[in-house]
């Protein structure tokens, strides 16, 4: 087909009347579409992040302890706690152990912190991606009270300061890692070691080391990156995790050695053990993500189809209000491959310009809503994928009445001559 | 107007005469509008719009000086948590507030975690609500079987526990749960009832919009000592000690309130009574509605499915829109044979609207059974919260309504244009 054949194609594709529906629907498709896979890709990437430790080697063990009816009895706890400890460390193929207030693991939806220090500088200039400070330099984020050797058994990589196990014990009371973001979103690029954290939950502690970032992996839930790391038993009296670093290759049998031995330190009934090897992921989010990805899918699909059933309708109706113009095309010579090739082009070009228009509305709907939702993006692949995808459901509205339209005779015209 | 039978009689003649057409569309109309259904489900469950809880409850915020919890979640745009900060009690503020004039129906909850375990059964951890009797008629939570324990076992010991609707089913799936006994933190408890209703996603003592799990076991609010146990995820707003004692006697916050004021009277004397224990100017009394509108639903993936549901719905509307007019065009020389005949303008316009509403109306009423399906999958594969998404009435009536009010606003462009086709259309013709 000659470039001088698209002039005519495109005066007569805009002079249809229902040209302007057309892109519009185009346009609403290439929407629904880009924005049911952005959010798919989403969610699933919410569980994939890493979290900032070594995960692999890795058993997480909940210890939940019976009724304390006459009231938790400190001494007891400790001492308990460490019986606790000593049994797991002798387990074969444990390399150390800490207990934690919490992990990635845990998939519920946790209550945030707020920190905030003496005094307010001006946020790091590597600041955070979607870190917001309160006017009066509150940051919300996380904190986790683990044991001293926490940073070891999960393998936290330290720009700055040391971990707990190397303070003396009257210092490590009182002290507190925090992440690189938590750093730099309250003291900017300073260092920060020794400066003093405040908090809503913990006494005032003092900076002993900054960690790279530790995330969390549940949805929704804001400055998963900004963290703080409290020493402590991390033992409420009733219940308790711990985290065990095992040889190479030994979770599995380290997770059912440590359900073994914890067991049977347990008293007899009203208490509970849910050992598993460590996932960053909560095997709830991960369901969730996927799940949700599907469901999106099915709904994609469901869209796909009604702007399929619906746009083969329209298509046939717009090749059957034109029969006169094809027959005439036909009666002046035009082969079938020619009318073929010119519906083909003519039906493409709202589905071209919906898209075009699709993409930047798509592009913007999707920013805005990533300043609520965290790394929420529209990338090229994404472009290209919708663009694909809508090229995939346009393809039998475009296909089907182009081969009608070869079908009609040159004879239609005479049927109004 | 007296016509119009006969101008629906037409349509369906011009629907008939492209059968397999009409049928597409019906079946993406139908389609679009089933997508349009779950969105509106899922916009219902949320806003718990089919749960209606008595206007005469009212709830109690206290003015903290200095909150850093609620100003500073709320200038960070934390919605969930400044509605806990602002909702919330702590443990000595409910105590202020728990002595209340006599005749006044009050509910106090906490939410716990607690060992449940059914005799021969695997134990779990479960969420619990400790809570007093009232609490059952107050938030209207029906019971499937049995009921709420008396008011003498609200202050604990009595070994009485009432099971959730998901709890119950888990624990017994026979039906019968009430009589039995569950051991709580090893402790034997007596069913006493079984809820019949899930919880809403969106209730005023646990909000659970962002995901989470519904109160499993409703424990009287006396057994959170006799258990020793510790609340669930408090907001805590100061540092804490490390015992159960210390975070008691804090200013943590995690004691849901709330008092049912069914007259002016008796909201003048609890007025009164909380200037008393708390002090005039430190608090704010407000009606369930009016802590509706106080305090917005939190951001969730619930909005992303209204705007793809609402599109969808937008989309379809346009696609009817488009196909009216397509058909329309193509009989523009029949449409001029009637207008030439003497029909006047508004007999082809109501003939294209009864054509709209002969294919909407089908496909908007079969919308609600084609959610189904994707509402079960949905809570096959999706367990943000334990609650199963499900139809009810208001999201059957929007079901329909929606895409059959929308079809129609959209079919009056196509009718419009169409009624305007002259009379001499067709003179060229003859």
């Amino acid at each position: 087909m000659a470039l001088g054949d698209v002039g005519p194609i495109w005066r007569s594709t805009v002079r249809h009347r229902a040209f302007g529906l057309l892109v519009l629907e185009v346009f609403i498709i290439f929407i629904v579409i880009s924005n049911l896979l952005v959010t798919s890709r989403w969610f699933v990437d919410r569980v994939k992040i890493p979290t900032g430790h070594r995960e692999t080697d890795l058993v997480d063990v909940l210890v939940r302890r019976p009724s304390a009816s006459g009231g938790i009895d400190r001494p007891a706890v400790v001492a308990r706690h460490q019986r606790e400890l000593g049994a797991l460390l002798g387990l074969a193929g444990v390399e150390g152990v800490a207990p934690v207030s919490s992990t990635q693991a845990d998939d519920m939806i946790v209550a945030p912190n707020l920190f905030w220090t003496e005094g307010t500088e001006p946020m790091g200039s590597e600041s955070c991606a979607g870190i917001d400070r309160s006017p009066e330099g509150v940051v919300v984020g996380w904190a986790v009270e683990a044991g001293p050797t926490l940073p070891e058994v999960v393998d936290l990589k330290f720009t700055a300061g040391e971990s707990f196990s190397r303070l003396p014990a009257d210092q490590s009371e009182h002290a507190v890692l925090v992440s690189a973001c938590l750093a730099r979103a309250l003291f900017g690029d300073a260092n920060v070691v020794g400066r003093t954290l405040l908090s809503n939950r913990y006494a005032p502690a003092q900076i002993v080391g900054v960690v790279e970032d530790v995330r969390m992996h549940v949805p929704f839930l804001p400055h998963t990156q900004v963290t703080a790391i409290f020493p402590g038993l991390a033992d409420d009296g009733r219940q308790v995790d711990y985290l065990i670093r095992t040889a190479p290759g030994q979770a599995a049998a380290v997770r059912d050695g440590a359900a073994t031995v914890l067991a049977k330190l347990l008293p007899s009934a009203g208490g509970l053990i849910n050992a598993r090897v460590f996932v960053p992921a909560g095997p709830r989010m991960v369901y969730n993500a996927y799940g949700t990805t599907k469901v999106f899918g099915v709904i994609g699909s469901g869209i796909g189809l009604a702007a399929l059933m619906g746009n083969v309708t329209l298509a046939v109706l717009v090749v059957a209000s034109r029969r006169r113009i094809i027959g005439i095309r036909r009666a002046l010579g035009a082969t079938r491959l020619q009318v073929f090739r010119e519906l083909s082009i003519e039906t493409l070009i709202p589905w071209a310009l919906g898209s075009a228009l699709g993409l930047p509305v798509t592009a913007f709907l999707i920013a805005e809503a990533g300043i609520v939702f965290a790394g929420l993006r529209f990338t090229v692949v994404d472009a290209g994928v919708t663009l694909a995808l809508v090229a995939l459901v346009g393809i039998p509205a475009r296909i089907f009445p182009a081969i009608q339209a070869t079908h009609v005779p040159p004879s239609e015209v005479g049927r109004t001559l | 107007m007296s016509l119009f039978p006969y101008h629906v009689k037409l349509a369906a003649v011009g629907l008939r005469r492209d059968a397999w057409m009409s049928a597409l569309m019906l079946l993406s109309l139908a389609l679009g509008a089933g997508i349009w259904s779950v969105a509106v489900t899922e916009f219902v469950h949320f806003y718990g719009l089919a749960q209606r809880f008595s206007p005469t409850l009212h709830h109690v915020e206290r003015l903290r000086p200095r909150d850093v919890n609620s100003s500073e979640f709320a200038s960070l745009g934390l919605q969930e948590a400044t509605l806990k900060a602002r909702s919330l009690l702590s443990w000595p503020e409910y105590r202020q507030v728990q002595a209340a004039p006599p005749g006044v129906r009050q509910t106090a909850g906490i939410r716990g975690e607690v060992v449940v375990q059914r005799p021969g059964m695997a134990p779990g951890l479960w969420v619990a609500r400790f809570t007093n009797a009232d609490f059952f008629a107050l938030f209207e939570r029906p019971f499937e079987a049995g009921g709420p324990w008396d008011a003498a076992s609200d202050a604990g010991g009595t070994g009485v526990v009432a099971l959730g609707k998901g709890a119950a089913a888990t624990l017994f799936p026979a039906g019968d749960a009430v009589g039995q006994t569950v051991l709580i933190d090893g402790i034997p408890y007596r069913v006493v009832g079984a809820l019949g209703k899930h919880q809403p996603l969106n209730a005023p003592w646990q909000l659970l919009v962002n995901g989470g799990l519904q109160d499993a076991v409703f424990l009287p609010l006396g057994d959170f000592d006799r258990l020793g146990a510790l609340p669930y995820q408090p907001l805590y707003r100061s540092a804490v000690g490390a015992d159960r004692a210390a975070l008691l006697a804090s200013g943590a916050l995690f004691v849901s309130h709330w008092v049912d004021l069914p007259t002016d009277s008796a909201r003048a004397a609890y007025r009164r009574f909380l200037d008393g224990s708390v002090g005039p100017g430190r608090y704010v009394l407000r009606s369930l509605p009016e802590w509706r509108k106080s305090f917005p639903m939190p951001m969730s993936i619930i909005a992303f499915f209204n705007f793809i549901g609402a599109v969808v719905l937008c989309g379809g509307a346009f696609s009817l829109c488009r196909w009216l007019m397509m058909k329309g065009l193509l009989r523009q020389g029949e449409w001029g044979v009637f207008r030439a005949v003497g029909a006047p303008r508004s007999s082809l316009f109501w003939r294209v609207i009864a054509e709209a509403g002969l294919i909407t109306l089908p496909g908007a009423l079969v919308a609600p059974l084609i959610a189904l399906p994707i509402i079960a999958y949905f809570n096959h594969s999706v367990r943000v919260v334990d609650i199963p998404l499900a139809p009810s009435g208001p999201s059957v009536a929007f079901s329909i309504l929606g895409p059959s009010i929308l079809n129609l606003v959209c079919a009056c462009y196509p009718a419009w244009r169409l009624s305007r086709t002259a009379p001499t259309l067709n003179l060229g013709s003859f």
